[in-house]
């Protein structure tokens, strides 16, 4: 198998857009370009993620569509959907085709519209992802989904709504030092503590906000990788799958395909958790963040909420987590989450994230999470 | 449950039906406060999983207990809950 590099990154600002997800990919896609230094004719493929284009823009084959829109409309396409892990899940297979030695240069992105829909439509179409038969009807939402996993992991390891809450204020205070990001002001444990309940345990300022953005990666084959100036090494990627059915997940304070991808990427890379610098991960959710810092091994079983509260990851703390603010403060375009975060760890991996950047970060880990939790994507990045 | 085409830990297509009487324990729940279109006129509403006491577990809607009586480990009892439609969804009541 080839080694495989990023060789560029662009994301779009996060937040209210007027423009059409193709175009808010097709601008990523271009500030991505030029980033890798590399000519759009070099491009070999597009995988790209979108996830609710049917609903909200009356829009499917979004794949080609946001091709024309960028104008590579002749490269082979093809759309991922994963739920709220897309263009993670694209991201991993253009990696595999690089390393297979079948295309040298792909082009990895996602984009998500849903600001020009109402709240109570952008809910229905993001609770599609849940089961159609057994769990929509009864009206299960995403924050009642991880309602539903924070209750179980304040009742296994007497997790608090405060440890929640701290996970927010940490991702508050990064996004503000990120120009992208949808939010970019503090807030305290107090707002957070006092917002309204969306689905109980869980609180307005406890959630990821709806977003419009695009997000876009260049991979490249170590041959072409070379000839970039700061090539940031793709040392693993793996995915992992689960239950659909909450009945059927055995611990709900648990994910176990965020334990599984995590393995089978640490594996690919030779390292563990306490080689990683700094994480992106998927914190749709402030209970989220929890799981998935015990689910990646930063942190015991049960002891993520105490190490959010300590501050173990904030910036300047042991693992900082989500220096971009997270899908919490950088905001979630779903589809373009996975290749957003990618694009952060690159950044940071490279020392130019400015305010928000890790000292002498060195290895990097991305983690991505589909709807109910049964698709995850964990991927871990060096640099030379 | 349900059943599936095939078995999940020895992948045979081979199984017999078990009938559930309906009884079980919360082992989680959620009220929700912002809902989908569809169900926008019912909040706030509760929703748990539950496990039966053969063992497996199911989400349901949970009626007719104050939201307030919520607690994990509550017993509750199956209650089909019958939409002005007709089709049915899996709730519990009261033990």
């Amino acid at each position: 198998m080839r080694r495989v590099a990023v060789i560029g990154v662009g994301v779009t600002k996060f937040g209210l857009h007027d423009r059409t997800s193709a175009e808010l990919f097709a601008e990523a896609a271009r500030e991505a370009l030029t980033d890798a230094d590399v000519p759009a004719s070099a491009v070999q493929a597009l995988y790209y993620g979108n996830v609710v284009g049917g609903e909200t823009e009356h829009q499917l084959h979004t794949g080609p569509q946001a091709a024309s829109v960028l104008g590579i409309p002749s490269v082979p396409t093809t759309r991922f959907e994963t739920a709220c892990a897309s263009s993670h899940a694209a991201f991993r297979h253009a990696v595999m085709e690089i390393a297979a030695g079948v295309s040298d240069v792909i082009l990895v992105g996602g984009a998500e519209r849903v600001l020009n829909v109402s709240t109570a439509e952008s809910t229905e179409y993001f609770a599609y992802a849940s089961d159609a038969v057994w769990e929509q009807p009864l009206g299960l939402t995403f924050p009642g989904v991880f309602a539903l996993i924070a209750r179980a992991h304040m009742q296994k390891h007497g997790t608090t709504e405060a440890q929640m809450a701290a996970v927010a204020v940490k991702n508050h205070r990064h996004g503000a030092l990120n120009p992208k990001a949808q939010f970019q002001k503090p807030i305290t444990i107090e707002q957070v503590l006092k917002s309204a309940y969306v689905a109980d345990p869980l609180k307005l300022l406890d959630c990821c906000p709806f977003s419009d953005g695009g997000a876009a990666v260049v991979l490249a084959s170590e041959e072409v990788a070379r000839k970039h100036r700061t090539p940031i090494w793709v040392l693993g990627s793996a995915a992992a799958s689960d239950w659909m059915l909450l009945g059927d997940k055995r611990d709900l304070s648990r994910v176990p395909a965020t334990e599984r991808a995590a393995a089978a990427a640490y594996r690919q890379a030779g390292i563990g958790p306490s080689d990683v610098d700094v994480v992106e991960l998927h914190d749709c959710f402030t209970i989220a963040e929890i799981v998935a810092t015990e689910g990646l091994g930063l942190f015991e079983p049960g002891a993520g909420g105490r190490a959010a509260e300590k501050g173990l990851t904030g910036l300047g703390g042991e693992t900082p987590v989500n220096p971009s603010g997270g899908l919490k403060a950088k905001g979630h375009p779903i589809g373009a989450t996975g290749a957003a975060q990618v694009a952060e760890i690159v950044t940071q991996l490279r020392g130019e994230a400015g305010p928000r950047q890790v000292e002498g970060a060195r290895k990097g880990l991305t983690h991505t999470l589909g709807g109910n939790t049964a698709t995850v994507l964990v991927s871990l990045f060096g640099r030379d | 449950m349900p059943p599936r085409e095939l078995c999940p830990n020895c992948h045979a297509h081979s199984w017999q039906p078990v009938a559930l009487a309906g009884d079980g324990t919360i082992t989680s729940f959620t009220v929700i406060r912002v809902a989908p279109r569809a169900h926008a006129a019912d909040v706030p509403y509760a929703v748990a999983v539950v496990r039966l006491k053969e063992g497996v577990s199911i989400l349901g809607r949970i009626v007719d207990v104050p939201l307030e009586k919520l607690a994990v480990g509550l017993p509750v009892r199956f209650r089909p809950l019958i939409a002005k439609d007709l089709t049915t969804s899996v709730g519990f009541g009261p033990a």
